[in-house]
């Protein structure tokens, strides 16, 4: 049996995104992760811009799994063992063939969620054969991509933003 | 010229004869404040300008407190770490004092690791390699494993002389992780944030395996306690005690780990909040078989759920018979170690861009 691993999606809706917490909301955290990105794509002083991004990062998707067990009514989605083992090779065969930054966690409201939902919207099948992925992986990933899709789009349509979390899942399958 | 009978130890005058003397330097090995080899062999610059790897004098003393061949085995792992990483080729040519390779080394090679030389005076590449690989003791199933999977043989056991992970840790990685070469180099960058907590969750587990082997070393009365740590499956290892080690965990219960009733460790490494969601079902709903005893390993972050949570928490361990045992790390500690040794790897991955591997 391998570690078993989830991925978690939250939602994150407007009024919690620009108001909350209220000592720095999410929206300003996720501004300063945007600048560190930027700052790495120029490689200016990689080492202390890659640290500071995981801190940020750490924190942003501890407040969104605060608030999605909150109680709130937040859109979440979550993918555990063989579903999300197959999502983060998905990402990874991604990030291989692909330059652009789709392993990241932290997609904020507009165009950032909506360019993920196109991006994998478009992952087809079809597609997938034809930028060389195998029969088998194309048509498992297309129906994960189709998934991730369907999400940032139910996200999208309400104007929120979507953080990912990557955890491990409880050791033992539920009895 | 010293006469036949003379020790190692006798010869160590010799050193002085390469003290400031450009193009070479002077190594030891040290254990417990004392000296157990000492070897003389090319400075960087030299092995820059010649390309080679020279050994002028390699000593080797072995001590009572020590096993048998402790001095000329770890001489070797640092000559062959050093050449690797200075040349990316294990090749030790031995020259001036050492004209022929010393006799200890032949022993040593042929009566423990089945490996000789061809060659009077060099240890090639290959038998050098080959050496490595036996003195590092990964199991024929690991390296299997390695070359089933692409990971350089040599790149693993470095990884483990270097001390950034132990046999058992490589092992795990390489049999759990999708791309446990990109970990062997320091891990998937921090923005590829998917990849890097998804690598995160299994070096977490890595390195608590480590901790829960360290809180019975603490426990046991016998300071030179072996303790046979297996990985059984994902997130548990057995730790088998050669004696008796007395646990204490929380709540004021206690649990004993005996050879024959090893102790089953579940790890989970988890933040305070991870905790109150998914602590009680991380655990088993039934004892273990094979009079085994259960342990769940758990971080510091544990103290910091509420009272209520906690005690909710025991009063489940209490009824399925597991222990709930901290480790002396919080998640944050556990994280930044991790941090810490990926940087070594991908560090010396970092200096020496001329590997042919």
């Amino acid at each position: 049996m391998n570690v078993p691993i989830q991925i978690q999606f939250i939602a994150v809706p407007p009024r919690f995104w620009s108001a909350w917490p209220k000592d720095r909301p999410l929206t300003l955290l996720a501004e300063d992760a945007r600048g560190i990105e930027r700052r790495i794509r120029k490689a200016v002083n990689l080492r202390r811009e890659r640290t500071r991004y995981r801190l940020l990062c750490n924190q942003i998707e501890s407040l969104a799994q605060e608030l999605a067990a909150s109680g709130e009514k937040i859109l979440t989605g979550c993918w555990v063992g063989r579903a999300a083992e197959m999502y983060i090779d998905f990402v990874e065969n991604l990030q291989q063939t692909a330059n652009c930054f789709v392993g990241k966690s932290i997609y904020a409201p507009g165009d950032e969620v909506s360019q993920v939902q196109y991006l994998f919207a478009g992952l087809t099948e079809a597609a997938l054969s034809h930028a060389g992925f195998n029969g088998e992986d194309a048509k498992a990933f297309a129906t994960c991509a189709a998934s991730k899709a369907g999400f940032y789009k139910r996200a999208g349509d309400s104007g929120a933003a979507v953080i990912e979390v990557v955890s491990m899942a409880t050791l033992l399958p539920p009895q | 010229m010293f006469p036949p009978g003379t020790t190692d130890a006798d010869r160590l005058s010799l050193v002085k004869e390469y003290a400031g003397k450009s193009g070479w330097q002077v190594r030891r090995f040290c254990q417990e404040d004392w000296l157990l080899h000492v070897r003389v062999c090319s400075d960087k610059d030299q092995v820059r300008r010649t390309q080679r790897y020279e050994v002028a004098l390699f000593l080797a003393e072995d001590h009572w407190k020590f096993t048998k061949d402790s001095a000329v085995i770890g001489g070797l792992i640092l000559a062959l770490s050093d050449a690797y990483h200075q040349l990316g080729r294990m090749e030790l040519h031995f020259v001036g004092h050492e004209p022929t390779i010393p006799a200890a080394i032949r022993r040593v090679a042929a009566d423990r690791f089945a490996v000789t030389f061809r060659n009077q005076s060099e240890i090639s590449d290959d038998e050098g390699r080959n050496l490595y690989e036996r003195i590092t003791g990964l199991t024929d199933q690991t390296l299997q494993l390695l070359d089933d999977r692409g990971i350089s043989r040599q790149r693993a056991c470095f990884i483990v002389q270097r001390g950034i992970w132990s046999r058992d840790q490589v092992e795990f990685l390489a049999s759990q992780v999708r791309f446990p070469e990109r970990l062997f180099q320091g891990g998937a960058p921090d923005e590829f944030r998917i990849s890097r907590v998804s690598d995160l969750v299994y070096l977490r587990i890595a390195v608590m395996g480590e901790r829960a082997r360290t809180v019975l070393e603490l426990n046991s009365d016998d300071e030179t306690e072996i303790l046979n740590v297996e990985w059984v499956d994902g997130a548990t290892v057995r730790i088998r005690p050669t004696s008796a080690v007395r646990v204490d965990a929380l709540g004021s219960s206690s649990i004993e780990a005996t050879r024959q009733k090893p102790l089953v460790a579940l790890l989970a490494p988890r933040s305070a909040a991870d905790y109150a969601r998914y602590a009680a079902a991380d655990m088993p709903s039934r004892t273990a078989s094979n009079g085994e005893v259960i342990g769940m390993f758990v971080t510091q972050d544990i103290y910091r759920m509420s009272v209520e949570n906690i005690d909710k928490l025991l009063a489940i361990a209490a009824a399925r018979n597991v222990a709930i045992i901290p480790v002396v790390d919080s998640l944050a500690e556990l994280d930044a170690e991790i941090e810490r040794r990926l940087d070594r790897a991908a560090s010396t991955n970092r200096e020496m861009p001329e590997r042919p591997d």
